[in-house]
């Protein structure tokens, strides 16, 4: 990838997560990376091009952190499930969480037709499929229902932590995710 | 129609219970009728700013009524949940989203009113040796009461906690179909009084579950010791099945 473009991209995730997607304007995303709209334009050929980049990126940034937490982790298939909540906490907690690009997209674009709707929609619906399949290794039997349940906690309280920053959000969301799995095991 | 912003919907939770975590939870079930709702425009349009959001606003006060730890997070956390669960159920035609989501709700609830006490070391080795006395006495009128005639194996399991606490394992014996008929009927007669349900802070971990599932949404077990376990939770609600009329002709 050319350095000029992943500058660019990266700059854009930044602004995207402080300041919002739709608020925050070609122009001033140029200026922070120190570049031109002409290069911009030459990596993405629109606004909504670039918005679906920083998207896909930062979905797969998130998701090999967690595959590699988890793969490295020396916990029982069983209770992986249960420790995914404990590395998202450590995340959500660090003073660089800036919040989940997928969650903030759906509700700056809540048009079902739009296409970054539509690829953050999918986004949320792969995270819940990944949290299915920890929940078949941990030997639960309605997986999906409980990935459903999980996932609800996980993006209310990633939205709650988004509204405000160290509001304990995703503790309670942790503490509510033993619970469920706890009874989904029985 | 904007359902999240509306005073119809503020409205009907009102009324869905006497409990204010019902109230709470009547949130999914609400929403769950409106979108089954024939001839209805359906439209789910949630508020990115919630400053002096009129739903955000009731759920923290019934959230504080609860005595939940943090009301307006746990606010926030439902309302966002509630909006997640309803777009699934109308965009993606999962009829279970909202089930799920007040499911997803209730530990939400129990994990809020788990109350963590911190007392002084010396404050907490004097209530150590009072609960061991209490412990001691209890044992002590369980070994009389099972030489005794009058013995009530009814009352064993309250007294008894499981120390692995897994009440919900403790047997997996099926009850029989005339104690589950039975157990929903007094769950059907308490929905028609009118009813102090005991607070879920107040019971032991073990219990919360069976408390939730059976009592507060009357999704009765099989289990025949979850379902002991409810009868005895149910003695500890206290309802009034005077007439509203004639309780006002009375005072």
């Amino acid at each position: 990838m050319s350095v000029l473009r992943e500058k660019i991209l990266s700059t854009a995730t930044d602004l995207f997560q402080t300041r919002g997607i739709n608020s925050t304007g070609v122009d001033t995303i140029v200026a922070v990376a120190g570049t031109t709209k002409m290069t911009l334009y030459k990596y993405f050929r629109t606004k909504e091009e670039l918005i679906l980049e920083v998207l896909r990126k930062s979905q797969a940034d998130f998701q090999n952190w967690l595959d590699n937490k988890l793969n490295t982790s020396s916990q029982q298939p069983a209770d992986k499930i249960q420790q995914l909540f404990d590395f998202i906490e450590e995340w959500v907690n660090s003073p660089s969480f800036l919040g989940m690009g997928f969650i903030k997209a759906s509700a700056e674009f809540p048009d079902e037709q739009n296409p970054i709707h539509q690829l953050s929609s999918e986004q949320s619906k792969n995270f819940r499929l990944y949290i299915a399949q920890l929940a078949s290794q941990a030997n639960i039997k309605d997986a999906q229902g409980l990935a459903l349940q999980l996932s609800l906690l996980f993006e209310g309280a990633v939205q709650a932590e988004q509204m405000k920053r160290g509001s304990g959000a995703i503790k309670y969301a942790k503490q509510a995710a033993k619970i469920l799995i706890d009874g989904a095991r029985k | 129609m904007d359902i999240l912003n509306s005073e119809w919907l503020i409205a009907m939770l009102k009324k869905s219970s006497t409990s204010p975590q019902l109230r709470l939870l009547s949130l999914f079930d609400v929403l769950n009728d409106w979108l089954d709702a024939p001839h209805v425009t359906k439209k789910i349009t949630p508020n990115l700013s919630q400053d002096e959001h009129p739903l955000v606003q009731y759920l923290t006060i019934e959230a504080a009524k609860a005595g939940v730890a943090m009301p307006e997070l746990l606010a926030n956390q439902l309302y966002f949940m509630a909006i997640a669960a309803a777009q699934e159920k109308l965009h993606h035609h999962n009829p279970a989203s909202l089930s799920h989501a007040k499911n997803a709700a209730i530990a939400l609830i129990a994990a809020q009113t788990e109350r963590t006490i911190h007392m002084p070391r010396r404050v907490a080795y004097a209530v150590a040796a009072s609960a061991l006395i209490i412990i001691g006495s209890l044992l002590g009128y369980q070994f009389w009461g099972m030489h005794n005639p009058i013995y009530h194996p009814d009352v064993q399991l309250l007294t008894t906690t499981p120390t692995n606490g897994m009440v919900a394992d403790a047997s997996n014996i099926a009850a029989s179909p005339t104690q589950t008929a039975a157990l929903f009927a007094r769950i059907e007669q308490m929905r028609k009084g009118d009813c102090q349900l005991i607070e879920a802070l107040q019971l032991p971990d073990s219990y919360k579950k069976v408390y939730f599932e059976n009592v507060v949404l009357g999704q009765i077990s099989t289990n025949r010791d979850d379902q002991k376990l409810t009868n005895q939770l149910l003695d500890m609600v206290k309802c009034n099945y005077t007439p509203m009329l004639m309780a006002n002709s009375k005072s």
